[in-house]
């Protein structure tokens, strides 16, 4: 009898930690990853920041004479909720059960100018959510790191699907 | 006699721990003025609240630039670039900045649950959120200031 009843009790623990504890990541748009990545483009970059988190179909160099130039913003937002106060007076903390949440979302624009004007924009949103206990648990900086190669892999595959209209911009006829 | 010295003793290493710990605080938040030439400000501040006794070091790139208490803040001048604060008591936990020049941050710590000590929580805030937070913290004096008579 008692047997019986500890192990649904189990179960069921086991169950809310599996549901509480899970971290989630999703990409907007959602695209799969390219396996290979090549330069589709080449013109001067406006971006300040890592390098490794700039998109690999672009490359830095000189102004062509179409005249198109990159520019590669990215923001972040953070946010953190917690159920401390309840989580110190619940037993199942101590057993790893969650006592809150880190929420990072991380957005990248790549803007392809011709001289002044817009003629092309790609951007991508990473959302993560990741639960934190007592014994485990993520940080900002890793998510952070995640969202923006997520970003990054994210415009490649745009930017690779839109390969047609690229090879177009770096013809002497666009815009004219 | 033994017995008083030794009393006398340990409540003189409590009272010595206790003034250790506690910080020389300035001013309440005021603003710094001006950013320096090609300098980056960010605000590290804590607000009163739970975990008011736990107190740790916020670490910039590995290096210590301050030690937050419930109720603090310091404003710290940095080079631009990628920035990872951490921080540590029994758990440690980070956020990440990338610094521009000429711009202002703000960098919350918190303490969360522990197991045994409670845990520091780092988050990077907007400024409308922050401003209404920081108002009541109180400067953190760096280490030379606090030697001042």
């Amino acid at each position: 009898m008692y047997e019986k009843w500890f192990r649904g009790c189990t179960i069921l623990m086991l169950f809310l930690f599996a549901c509480a504890g899970c971290s989630t990541v999703s990409v907007t748009p959602n695209l799969s990853i390219l396996n290979k990545v090549s330069v589709l483009i080449k013109g001067p970059i406006q971006y300040v920041g890592k390098s490794e988190y700039l998109p690999r179909t672009i490359s830095e160099g000189s102004i062509s004479e179409y005249g198109l130039t990159f520019r590669f913003t990215t923001t972040e937002a953070q946010e953190r909720s917690g159920w401390d106060v309840l989580a110190l007076f619940n037993p199942l903390t101590l057993f790893g059960f969650p006592t809150g949440d880190l929420t990072s979302t991380v957005t990248g624009r790549l803007e392809i100018l011709k001289e002044t004007a817009i003629i092309k924009s790609y951007t991508a949103t990473c959302v993560q959510k990741a639960s934190k206990g007592i014994y485990y648990g993520e940080n900002f900086s890793r998510l952070r790191r995640k969202g923006l190669l997520a970003v990054r892999d994210n415009i490649e595959t745009q930017m690779s699907q839109d390969r047609e209209f690229l090879e177009k911009a770096e013809s002497k006829t666009f815009l004219q | 006699m033994k017995r008083t010295i030794s009393q006398a003793l340990l409540i003189g290493i409590l009272l010595g721990t206790a003034t250790a710990c506690a910080p020389t605080l300035g001013q309440i938040y005021k603003p710094v003025d001006v950013i320096p030439k090609d300098k980056a400000l960010v605000y590290i501040y804590r607000t009163s609240g739970m975990g008011a006794a736990v107190y740790y070091d916020v670490k910039a790139n590995g290096r210590v630039v301050t030690t937050l208490y419930s109720g603090t803040y310091y404003p710290y001048i940095t080079d631009p670039g990628e920035i990872e604060f951490s921080a540590k008591t029994e758990a440690s936990d980070s956020a990440t900045i990338d610094a521009k020049a000429g711009q202002t941050y703000y960098l919350k710590g918190t303490v969360g649950i522990g197991f045994i000590i409670g845990h520091p929580h780092l988050t990077v805030v907007p400024a409308e959120e922050a401003e209404k937070e920081i108002v009541e913290c109180k400067l953190l004096l760096e280490p030379k200031e606090r030697a001042k008579p």
